[in-house]
């Protein structure tokens, strides 16, 4: 990469997808759709490669710094990539890569093919935008740009389930962002900056504006409550939770695996950001504990309604509930070990819950049936959705030799560690949800693949290759995660340094 | 969606060219004084939205098309992205003024109307994308 | 307690108490505008500084540019919350659009009559 400077990938992998999004748009009517899905993907697969190059460029603890239009970093808006945010950017950008490239053959026979990948790409632009930003109020903006995007894509059918959906989750997600925007305002007024280094600089040395909002107590954690509030919806995170269910079976299925496997771990980076870059908290601080309880209420309710769904993409939206508790259990220890398995865990249920939701996109796509009683013995038709689903399936329920199992293990031995009765009680209820993630797939997995092959089924085939191929890929991450760990553990641990020791953010954000 | 009567229509008539007047002002003069693309561009669609009204949908795509709008709204997308890029070329940072040898940042003079570098250009872009976008909204909504 | 951040409370608990309290779809959505209302007047009225001036520079301001900084109101809010407003009048219309194909679709905008998901 020498030809591009560092400083410009970031701008890039964000105007990149959201001009191609424009493009789509004004060119729609006379290029043919075949060719507007594969640009499509082709502008994801070159975000996908910009993000990579600056995951390597800042695992050294080396920070990209982009100043928009040249103000310097409190004054102007900064685009700010450390090995953190580069880290969960690789992790979108690949997923909704390989997402794009099973929507050419998913999406063939559909109509307004246009508008489909025009929105993902916004989709796309506003992950991109979120993750690698470094003010808060830019982080907003693009935080609703891509909630836009997503409520018309929940509604993209247009059918019974996703008009209710799409306007149940417009409603929770307009007044989450409303709640966020209001939480900003209040950091604002009390702190006079957005930037988030310039707001971890004043809250530690407690440099608050004169003005009314000085020396009131209340402020910096009402305003950190509002955030959390605010991404929590995102996020799913159980009192909060109640669109997911509804919204991710509803759409299509490569958008289910792109809002279920990176869009909620979005609005969890974003609170992680805020928590452990600008309040800098500390493991055993009332909040983190107040989190990680959060995550286990979130996991144990979620486990079992997942336990209770015949929809089979409804099930797995429920367990994708289930997994965000996972995470933010991890990352409610708040030491190394704890961010290191959330962290870990955010990538790997990115891949599995991604290769889950393109499976039963197959079996959606082939017999456009999705409750499970009404299918049975669907492995002998089709034998590689049936080893994506299994791997997918154990590695999200903590089988061993799969990457799930790894970071569920690292975040139970991180949770042990702190010694706290507390955290040793939630890690036998994890340790027991997990029995119960194990029965609700494996009774998934029986009832689909296994058993009485129906007879209007008799004629299916297996997908097409096109479908097949992101599929295949993420079988290959699952399984080379799990065995090897510390292929992925290398990247993760960077990005933990960087969220356990903001200094060097700070300093090299504000000081370049 | 038919028109209204010909009090509606000869009271629009008279109006419309002012409020298009206003909104444009308001869009150029955005770099210099209160205001700016987006408020302009905000005078423009809500002017559009009183002729839809008093002329009827019928009247109003056969002056300004759907798919007019659509590519209008690809223009005023397309000059803000050129301005980011031009800014990106040659002054190292997305939106930055790119000949920027002399003055680090330009202070806008609100009498000279050329004195905030690639702002106007900028603000000319963003008011043409908004009036297009409420325009295409209206339609929408108009069509049902 | 300031008075603005008072009345922008109330009109943000009035624009949550519609949107949980409404059956009505057309009137949830006016509660999202509401609510969003409430929170851009609040941080609208954080840049306010009682008499303060326009912060708009021109040369004789430039001349005094300490006494400009120190009379003129924060800029800042007021271009975020124009951002803020175009995007709640994206979100708006796009969840009228939605409740254009609801009706069309159901022949009715009460909430409670559409649900049929539950989770």
């Amino acid at each position: 990469m020498t030809v591009i400077p560092l400083e410009w990938l970031p701008v890039f992998s964000i105007i990149l997808p959201l001009a191609a999004g424009f493009i789509l748009v004004a060119v729609g009517s006379f290029v043919p759709v075949r060719l507007q899905a594969w640009s499509a993907f082709a502008t994801t697969a070159v975000t996908f490669s910009l993000t990579v190059s600056l995951l390597f460029a800042v695992m050294d603890g080396q920070v990209v710094t982009h100043q928009m239009a040249g103000w310097r970093p409190p004054f102007g808006i900064v685009l700010a990539v450390d090995s953190l945010n580069g880290f969960v950017a690789a992790v979108v950008a690949g997923i909704t890569m390989l997402a794009a490239l099973y929507s050419i053959e998913y999406m063939k026979h559909e109509g307004g093919q246009t508008y489909y990948y025009a929105l993902l790409m916004l989709i796309l632009s506003g992950m991109m935008g979120i993750t690698l930003t470094g003010d808060l109020f830019n982080l907003f903006v693009f935080l609703e740009l891509s909630s836009v995007a997503t409520y018309a894509l929940v509604a993209f059918n247009l059918d019974h389930e996703g008009l209710e959906a799409g306007i149940k989750y417009c409603i929770m997600g307009a007044t989450a962002t409303s709640m966020v925007l209001l939480g900003i305002a209040l950091l604002y007024g009390a702190l006079g900056t957005l930037n988030m280094a310039d707001i971890a600089q004043r809250l530690a040395g407690e440099r608050f504006l004169p003005g009314t909002l000085e020396g009131n107590a209340l402020v910096a954690p009402l305003a950190v409550a509002l955030l959390i509030w605010g991404f929590g919806v995102k996020a799913a995170v159980v009192p909060m939770h109640t669109w997911l269910p509804d919204a991710h079976p509803a759409a299509p299925s490569p958008i289910s695996a792109i809002l279920s496997g990176v869009y909620i771990k979005v609005g969890l980076y974003a609170m992680v950001r805020v928590l452990f870059t600008a309040y800098h908290v500390q493991p055993g601080e009332a909040l983190l504990i107040f989190l990680s309880t959060l995550g286990v209420v979130t996991m144990v309710f979620s486990g079992f309604m997942a336990l209770a769904q015949t929809d089979i993409k409804r099930l797995l939206a429920f367990s994708s509930v289930m997994n965000i508790g996972y995470i933010l259990f991890g990352v409610g220890i708040g030491s190394l070990l704890g961010l290191t398995g959330g962290l870990y865990h955010l990538l790997n249920h990115a891949v599995l819950k991604s290769l889950l939701f393109l499976a039963a996109g197959v079996i959606v796509h082939q017999t456009g049936v999705r409750d499970m009683s009404k299918l049975g013995g669907l492995g002998r038709k089709m034998p590689l959705t049936m080893g994506a689903f299994a791997v997918g399936g154990f590695g999200i329920a903590g089988v061993p030799p799969l990457n799930g199992f790894v970071s569920k293990w690292i975040i139970f031995k991180a949770a042990i560690e702190t010694g706290q009765p507390l955290f040793i009680f939630y890690v036998l209820l994890g340790a027991v949800m997990s029995v119960i993630a194990v029965a609700y797939i494996v009774n998934a997995f029986r009832s689909v693949f296994l058993g009485q092959l129906r007879r209007e089924h008799e004629n299916l085939r297996e997908a097409g290759p096109l479908m097949l191929v992101p599929m295949l890929a993420l079988m290959v991450a699952a399984v080379v995660f799990g065995v090897f760990p510390q292929l992925g553990l290398n990247f993760v641990e960077p990005a933990v340094q960087a969220a356990l020791h903001p200094g060097n953010y700070v300093e090299q954000v504000l000081g370049g | 969606m038919r028109g209204m009567s010909i009090i509606v229509k000869t009271v629009v008539r008279l109006i419309a060219p002012a409020m298009l007047l206003v909104g444009v002002s308001v869009a150029l003069h955005g770099h210099l004084t209160p205001g700016g693309g987006f408020q302009g561009g905000v005078m423009l669609g809500s002017t559009f939205l009183l002729l839809l009204l008093a002329f009827g949908l019928d009247f109003m795509e056969g002056k300004l098309g759907f798919r007019f709008g659509d590519s209008l709204r690809g223009l005023g997308a397309a000059m803000i992205l050129l301005v980011g890029l031009l800014g990106l070329t040659f002054g190292f940072w997305f939106f930055s003024w790119p000949f920027r040898n002399e003055a680090v940042y330009l202070f806008g003079v609100p009498s000279e109307f050329f004195s905030s570098g690639n702002l106007l250009l900028y603000d000319i872009g963003e008011a043409i994308h908004v009036a297009a976008a409420f325009l295409i909204v209206f339609y929408c909504f108009a069509r049902k | 307690m300031n008075f603005p951040y008072a009345v922008s409370m109330v009109i943000i608990l009035l624009g949550l108490y519609c949107i949980l309290r409404k059956r009505n779809l057309i009137k949830i959505i006016l509660g999202m505008g509401v609510l969003a209302d409430g929170v851009n007047l609040f941080f609208i009225s954080l840049g306010y500084r009682a008499g303060g001036i326009s912060p708009v520079l021109t040369e004789e301001r430039i001349e005094h540019f300490s006494a400009f900084t120190a009379a003129a109101v924060d800029p800042l809010p007021q271009a975020l919350v124009l951002t803020a407003i175009v995007i709640n009048m994206s979100i708006a219309a796009f969840a009228l659009a939605l409740a254009v194909k609801i009706y069309q679709r159901f022949g009715t905008l009460d909430m409670r009559k559409i649900r049929r998901l539950h989770g």
